[in-house]
């Protein structure tokens, strides 16, 4: 799974961001593993590595918020990000259906 | 479950002993750490074996580095430097594309008008400079600061890690240790800036050292290039919001 899941996890990340407004890096681990019944499990070494990439590239910008005594750093998409998050998005999308088209070839009726 | 003081103090001895350098980094892994060892706890794990399966995890993540005998960093430390470099390359990356747009837009009219008036309306047909006590002094200090930066530049490697781990660096901590309130970002920009200062005193010092006698020409040239290296810096700070002019604002 990790081998195929490398090109395509920042977009991922993206569009989780995209579908939930804000989220911490713990929840998006969190959330992936929930989507994927416990099947993707993304490290945090994966993780950060792309968070502080996106967020130096100003796809993403943080906000700090003291949460139980600690504080947590919330990610968001930039108004310049979203452009970027929706292309990629579409492209993994078009990606995932080409790959099936090949994994399950339909039979053709004639 | 949430972390009692004493667990909550275990982990905090386990962050100091990386060494990291932003809070902000600091914070955000801090939080990352707990949240995950308090789900592992809810799934009736203890405090030790959750503590470990999490930072087993951070410490196999490895950065390749070039800080004199350190070759090598590992677990957050190798994390927090990699943020850094991400910044780094970004903000400079930006810096020179607001430099170049000087050149290959139209405002390279306003330059070489600028460059012109000088020329016209300055009052000293030939400046000559002399090398004086004062510049020599200063140039004890410049020097190593552009060899430092060179350094940086060309190494690509990251200015606070290189200061932390330097001779001059240990001086400043006893352990080894600064711990910055400074966002990355701000860190970055402020680096980008330490550019042009040093070749403005660069310049400066190879004009007196040398005594040379600055004509019309280079006077307009050295002066113009002077100004439009501050106006893209400074113009650059207020985007990056880390000056914030309130005259600019209203």
């Amino acid at each position: 799974m990790n081998q195929h899941l490398k090109g395509s996890l920042s977009t991922i990340i993206l569009k989780l961001l995209h579908d939930n407004g804000r989220m911490y890096g713990y929840e998006i681990t969190q959330k992936v593993k929930e989507l994927t019944q416990d099947d993707i499990q993304i490290t945090e070494g994966a993780l950060y590595p792309i968070l502080h990439k996106l967020e130096a590239e100003e796809v993403l910008t943080a906000e700090l918020e003291k949460v139980d005594g600690r504080t947590r750093k919330y990610y968001k998409i930039t108004p310049k990000g979203n452009a970027v998050a929706v292309d990629r998005i579409a492209e993994l999308k078009a990606f995932a259906e080409n790959l099936n088209l090949i994994l399950n070839p339909k039979l053709s009726l004639s | 479950m949430k972390l009692n003081e004493s667990q909550i103090a275990e982990i905090e001895k386990y962050f100091n002993s990386c060494e990291l350098t932003f809070k902000e980094f600091y914070d955000e892994m801090f939080d990352h750490f707990c949240s995950e060892i308090e789900h592992k706890m809810n799934e009736n794990k203890s405090f030790e074996e959750s503590f470990n399966e999490v930072h087993e995890n951070f410490d196999s993540y490895k950065q390749k580095v070039r800080l004199g005998e350190i070759s090598e960093f590992y677990g957050l430390k190798a994390l927090e430097y990699q943020q850094a470099m991400y910044f780094d390359r970004n903000i400079k990356k930006e810096y020179f594309q607001s430099l170049a747009k000087n050149f290959s837009s139209s405002k390279i009219l306003i330059w070489i008008f600028l460059g012109l008036l000088i020329f016209k309306f300055s009052p000293y047909s030939q400046i000559n400079f002399k090398l004086n006590s004062l510049g020599a002094f200063s140039g004890g200090f410049s020097i190593p600061l552009n060899i430092f930066l060179a350094a940086f530049i060309i190494e690509k490697t990251n200015l606070v890690e290189g200061f932390k781990h330097s001779t001059l660096g240990s001086f400043f901590s006893t352990k080894r240790r600064i711990f910055t309130d400074f966002s990355l970002k701000t860190v970055s920009v402020f680096k980008i800036a330490l550019i042009p200062i040093s070749a403005f005193i660069f310049i400066i010092q190879f004009i007196t050292l040398f005594e040379i006698q600055m004509d019309k020409v280079s006077q307009s040239v050295v002066f113009t290039m002077i100004i439009l290296f501050l106006s893209t810096t400074s113009n650059f700070f207020i985007e990056k919001k880390i000056l914030n002019f309130k005259i600019f604002k209203a």
